[in-house]
């Protein structure tokens, strides 16, 4: 069984962990095409390549982030999700026509 | 007794005599013994008959390496007769015979052998379709090896974590100096070894003139590894593979060990091979490691007259051996051209003659077959050529040594490469993870001080990545050449057998490849080559070499087949001994068990499904359900998911979770929640209370509630806004006390909170105490009655329990279960997530748009929910219902189409259904095509047996459309 | 709310054992009813720190109070107090009404969430085996040079999440262990399975 390092619980089966997706950024849900949120939503790359990934240690709840060779599924590091998300993030409404979001 | 005096006889105790018997026959041995040294010390060489041609087969490696001696035991099939311990008084028989071992009436298939080519049976029984179905059980019963024990009982097995800094496989000279350099570095060390003893080849193995190196290691490596503190051994142990990160199943006795090593030496040894020619198989002719283990372990003479037929000087070795104990030699066969003059004149001492560029071209049996009699030696005029003429001279036993394939199999599960070298006529392995090494035989090194030193260097290349040291550790090179390159050797008349588990001979896999059949893993799947027991331990080497020869490739290009765990048999008594299955109980469970609760799964958890005997299960429902509706009920729902989000987003939060407005709801009261994916696609509701400005206590369904945590954390560790977010599931015990009467029952149990209808409305949440304890109340309608959902803390559930029912005992309270429940909820028209929903169903689907504020900004998923709901809807969830006696239709059941019944597509499916006393109907929903959803329309539903039935559209809720309910109280 | 003390009489936990054969070692001890609460939030640390507990230096270690609780330190905001003994309680109210008032500081549901066993061997008599049952369970290298006294493991044991801390007092070792009070029926009987072995009458 692989052994996946856990920035807060360190090294541990990796049956202990939940696959998170990849960490996408999510494209300007007022603005965007349909075309564009639904690559958004359904698609993934799925090439040979160093993914950012999240994962989740069951046990103590805690969400970080794993960059991870598809090809070698050798993990590179992982890191606390502060690292990248480190700004609240906020919703706000743009001025929009009748008849719904753009 | 044919015993040899001491030292020799390693492993057997001579003060402790034992009886055992085989095929009916008594016999002596001693504690130590296994059961095939036990019959070898009887003079009973015949153990088994081969698979297909059932060929008597005696002893080939005496290690387990072979299947040459699989024996029935009373209770287990199968069994390696040299690697089982001999218990006293055990009865082993042999199997795969009709008739008796000694005469079985199949062996005469063996002269049907060249009307059963390779392959005959994928080719004889392909064509006409269904002949094979016709000739299986037939095929079966010959086919079959032992008898398996249906009567077994179980015993007990397990597993274990075991953690160490380095794990050494093999405890020969190469593991042993590994082990003791590693831990004299500050390692800790775990040595495993599937024999009993430590030392593997220093314990039978003969690698001096003299015989003396052996021993002098042996003593001095055991005894300095014993005594170390820091190195644990594990003997009669198997390490069955490697999985990644060092991540190793070794099997001891009952328990399955999972040792995980920071770094791991494999000192696997290598597996002696065999020369491929006619009657090879014989009884008698045994690998010269096979001789010398009989000696060395267990005190038996192998043979009055001996040949050796070698390509290698162990060859030379084992006959100084043999003749030390009396055995008298009557050749030494060497292919080679070439001799070492030290070794020839040892051998001339005692007057052995050496036959050079020459080799076994046949062996005789005896007149009753059962044992080799004479060998005929011809010499070499080329590669696999001999001469016309040949000599015969007489032997009881005969030991090959060709050379020796490293045991790779490990090595290759981790990814190791085999590369075959034509100098050396040996595959040495590659690219090896970093945190794997090896050393010894199965590294190529087989010189015994540098097999040592070869451990030494493994050990140090871990200490050095262990940060124990740091010093550089050289590659040790040996070039004591050990394989003869063609030890192959075709007859004529067939029966040099390649693989002695399926009776492959040299023709066979040749035939393959003059198939079309080229590639080695086809050759295997196509003649079965490697596919038994042995799995390939000594038909490997000689295929490669023959697929190679026959399709004039190299022999690396040519490779051997992928190997992959179990490296020995493993019983699925280990795989499943002491399985950990999970499963979770409410505060209450005791008192449901005390109430004769049927239990059922519901995810991981139990609960009650109804409370009565199964037999009874409909009227129990029915009952329970009355009971709900005229007078009072109560059901256990700590199952049901809470989770806690406070702080000063936390309103901004559930608005971005869930799909309603929520930033304006009032403190105490509740609010429908809906979540959606980011795809649009419903996956969880529950209710949300605001119990403070700052604080909501979310519900989620049972089995969605882990998921919805995590779902929730991983947003907020991408949006920082400042809440904590806790699962509380487990915190809380709850109960839902629902019927006219329920709030009677609640005012006589909790005195803090007014519940008259103006203070304490439908929908509106409250915080009291009941007998002291705090309780979050909550105004559900789930089942279409006056309920309270009452929640508190999990250590005091079960006096809420015996309170509610001491309080209720006035008003008739009784509990419920939750397939009643389920019925409740379904004349009400409630949906339950995952039972009325699948992974396509969005808001509109399932008529929740009522439920979706589209005035604020963002929420999971709201992009998607919008595109889906512009776009025409395809099917719909709506309410049906059927008369009282039509077939019932269940869950998962199609909706068809109307129209012509021969071309009737498939519209949707029930999600649920049930007979409804209080509607006196067949009530349930489904999802049918947008076409059929309106309201009197009726749809086919195909139920079982094929029988359809007409059902119709009525609107939800089936009862209570006024919702008047809610309200009434008596 | 719910974290003030009410009727400790009452409380029930799943496990209706309190404790194992007390004269074999190593014994099991359901420590379910026992006073504990948890703090998480970016003020956590400071909170405690003002109450005068001493606040494990770093995430996933442990520290015993002058009176004998157990601080665990879950991660960089989070924090859990353990008491060991029946009616050890002044701590923890201590806690319980300090975190009331406070910004940035959430109180936990602990007390009521999880079960609370203790693994608990005779130092005199047990020697490693604590570790060795554990390894029947558990995945993680606990062996006290891999785990020292104060060293804490959220992990899985026999596929339950639970926390693992490794605690000593004079005359005893024990791993106490807390884990989520639904399975702890089924953890008490896996944990009684893997002891068996081990157990020794004094």
């Amino acid at each position: 069984m692989k052994i996946m390092h856990c920035p807060l619980n360190g090294p541990r089966n990796i049956s202990e962990f939940v696959y998170g997706g990849e960490v996408t950024t999510m494209p300007d849900y007022q603005t965007c095409s349909d075309r564009e949120w639904a690559e958004y939503v359904f698609y993934s790359d799925n090439s040979i390549r160093i993914v950012r990934e999240w994962w989740y240690h069951a046990a103590s709840g805690y969400w970080f982030i794993a960059e991870r060779h598809t090809a070698t599924d050798e993990i590179i590091k992982t890191y606390d999700a502060s690292e990248i998300f480190n700004q609240r993030v906020d919703f706000v409404e743009k001025v929009q026509e009748e008849g719904g979001r753009a | 007794m044919n015993r040899l005096p001491e030292p020799m006889g390693l492993l057997i105790d001579r003060e402790s005599p034992i009886s055992f018997s085989f095929e009916g026959t008594a016999y002596q041995a001693l504690k130590g013994d296994t059961i095939a040294s036990a019959l070898l010390a009887n003079n009973q060489w015949l153990m088994s008959r081969s698979f297909k041609y059932h060929r008597p087969r005696g002893p080939l490696t005496m290690a387990g390496q072979d299947a040459n001696t699989l024996v029935q035991l009373p209770s287990e099939p199968n069994v390696l007769a040299d690697r089982y311990l001999l218990d006293n008084g055990l009865e082993v028989t042999g199997q795969n015979y009709n008739g008796s071992l000694e005469k079985d009436k199949d062996a005469r298939l063996g002269y049907a052998g060249r009307f059963m080519p390779v392959g005959f049976y994928y080719r004889a029984f392909y064509k006409p379709m269904g002949v094979w179905d016709k000739w299986e059980p037939t095929i079966r019963k010959k086919a079959g090896l032992g008898i398996a024990d249906l009567t077994f009982q179980p015993t007990y097995h397990d597993k274990a974590y075991l953690f160490h800094d380095v794990v050494v496989i093999g405890a020969g000279p190469a593991g042993l100096s590994a082990a003791l350099k590693a831990a004299n570095g500050g390692a800790s060390v775990l040595l495993v070894d599937e024999n009993p003893i430590l030392g593997g080849a220093l314990t039978y193995h003969r690698f001096d003139v003299e015989g003396k190196q052996a021993d002098e290691w042996r003593l001095k490596l055991v005894a300095e590894v014993e005594a170390h503190d820091k190195i644990q051994v594990l003997l009669n142990a198997t390490c069955n593979g490697w999985f990644s990160d060092n991540y190793l199943p070794i099997i001891q006795g009952n328990r399955m060990y999972k040792a995980r090593a920071k770094q791991c030496i494999v000192a696997s040894g290598a597996f002696e091979q065999h020369v491929v020619f006619r009657h090879n198989d014989l009884p008698g002719v045994v690998m010269s490691s096979a001789a010398l283990r009989m000696m060395k372990w267990y005190g038996i003479k192998p043979g009055v007259q001996a040949v050796i037929l070698t390509g290698n000087n162990d060859g030379y070795l084992a006959a100084l051996e043999l003749a030390g104990q009396g055995v008298i030699i009557g050749a030494v066969v060497d292919m080679r051209n070439e001799v070492c003059t030290q070794l020839k004149f040892a051998l001339e001492e005692f007057g052995i003659k050496i036959y050079q560029s020459a080799t076994v071209y046949e062996a005789l049996p005896s007149a009753n077959k059962k044992h080799i009699e004479s060998v005929k030696i011809h010499a070499i005029t080329a590669k696999g050529e001999v001469s016309e003429f040949g000599e015969e001279i007489p032997c009881d036993l005969l030991c090959m040594s060709a050379g020796y394939m490293p045991a790779y199999q490990l090595l290759c599960q981790a990814g190791g490469k085999l590369d075959y070298d034509d100098q050396s006529a040996r595959f040495d392995i590659t690219n090896l993870p970093a945190n794997l090494h090896i050393a010894g035989s199965v590294n190529g090194v087989n010189d015994l001080e540098k097999v040592i030193k070869d451990g030494e260097m493994a050990a140090q290349r871990c200490l050095n990545a262990l940060g124990l040291a740091n010093e550089v550790a050289e590659p040790i090179v040996c070039s004591l050449k050990t394989n003869f390159d063609w030890p192959i050797f075709k007859h004529p008349k067939g029966k040099e057998f390649v693989d002695f588990d399926e009776d492959l001979q040299a023709k066979d896999i040749v035939n393959a490849t003059r198939l079309g059949y080229r590639d080695i893993q086809l050759v295997k799947r196509f003649s079965t080559v490697g596919m038994g027991p042995s799995q390939g331990r000594h038909s490997a080497l000689p295929t490669a070499r023959l697929v190679a020869e026959a399709t004039n490739r190299t022999v690396t290009e040519t490779g051997v087949t992928t190997a992959r765990p179990p490296f020995v048999p493993e019983k699925l008594a280990h795989v499943a001994g002491r399985i950990f299955s999970p499963y979770r109980r409410t505060p209450m469970h005791h008192r449901h068990i005390e109430l004769g609760a049927k239990m059922i799964p519901a995810g991981i958890w139990r609960r009650p499904a109804f409370y009565g005997p199964q037999e009874q299960r409909d009227e129990c429902i029915q009952a329970e359900s009355r009971h709900v509706r005229s007078k009072v009920g109560l059901i256990d729902v700590s199952t049901l998911g809470g989770i806690e989000v406070r702080g000063p987003d936390a309103a901004e939060f559930i608005n971005r979770l869930y799909t309603f407005a929520f930033l304006q709801q009032p403190v105490g009261k509740t609010r429908y929640a809906v979540m959606v994916n980011e795809q649009g696609v419903v996956i969880d509701d529950g209710v949300a209370c605001r119990l403070e400005e700052d604080h909501f206590y979310v519900t989620a369904t049972t089995t969605g509630v882990d998921a919805v945590y995590r779902s929730m954390t991983k947003w907020n560790a991408q949006w920082r806004l400042s809440v904590d977010i806790a699962n509380v599931t487990s915190a809380f015990a709850a109960v839902n006390v629902a019927g006219p009467l329920s709030r009677k029952v609640m005012e006589k149990v909790c005195s803090d909170v007014d519940f008259s209808q103006e203070a304490f409305p439908y929908l509106a949440c409250r915080t009291g105490s009941i007998g002291g304890a705090p309780v979050r109340l909550l105004r559900v309608g789930f089942v279409g009655e006056l309920g309270y959902e009452i929640h508190i803390p999990s250590l005091y559930g079960e006096m809420l329990w015996d309170l509610l029912m001491e309080a209720g005992a006035e008003f008739d309270i009784k509990p419920f279960g939750v397939e009643t429940q389920r019925l409740l909820r379904l004349e009400k028209g409630h949906i339950i997530i995952g039972q009325d929903t699948d992974g396509m169903s969005h808001p509109g689907e399932v008529s929740l748009e009522w439920a979706i504020s589209r005035k604020k900004p963002f929420y999971v998923g709201s992009r998607s929910v919008d595109i889906v709901m512009a776009r025409p809807q395809t099917r719909k969830l709506v309410g049906f219902k059927l008369p009282k006696g039509s077939p019932k239709p269940k869950e998962g059941h199609l909706v068809l189409a109307n129209g012509n019944k021969a071309d009737r597509d498939i519209r949707g499916n029930i999600t649920s259904c049930e007979f409804s006393a209080t509607m006196d109907a067949i009530i349930g929903m489904a999802y049918v095509g947008i076409e059929q959803k309106e309201i009197g329309s009726r749809f086919p539903i195909r139920v079982d047996g094929g029988i359809e039935v007409l059902a119709e559209v009525v609107p939800l809720p089936f009862y209570d459309p006024e919702n008047t309910r809610q309200e009434m109280s008596v | 709310m719910i974290e003030q003390m009410v009727n400790f009489e009452v409380r029930r936990s799943l496990i209706q054992a309190m404790e194992t054969d007390s004269d074999r070692s190593p014994s099991l001890i359901n420590q379910t009813v026992f006073e504990r609460a948890g703090v998480r939030g970016p003020n956590s640390l400071a909170l405690l720190e003002s109450i005068g507990l001493p606040v494990p230096a770093k995430p996933n270690t442990a520290t015993v109070t002058e009176t004998g609780e157990l601080l665990l330190r879950l991660s960089n905001t989070e924090c859990w107090l353990l008491s060991l003994r029946a009616g050890m309680n002044e701590k923890v109210n201590l806690l319980r009404e300090a975190v009331q008032n406070a910004e940035g500081v959430y109180s936990l549901y602990c007390q009521y969430s999880h079960a609370q066993l203790s693994l608990t061997g005779e130092l005199s008599l047990t020697g490693n085996n604590l570790s060795a049952i554990m390894a029947k369970v558990c995945g993680v290298d606990l062996r006290e040079n891999a785990f020292p006294t104060g060293s804490i493991a959220q992990t899985s044991i026999a596929r339950v999440n639970a926390i693992v801390v490794r605690h000593q007092s004079e005359e005893q070792e024990q791993f106490v262990i807390l884990s989520d009070i639904t399975t702890s029926e089924y953890l008490w009987e896996a944990l009684l399975d893997a002891m068996a072995e081990f157990q020794e009458s004094y």
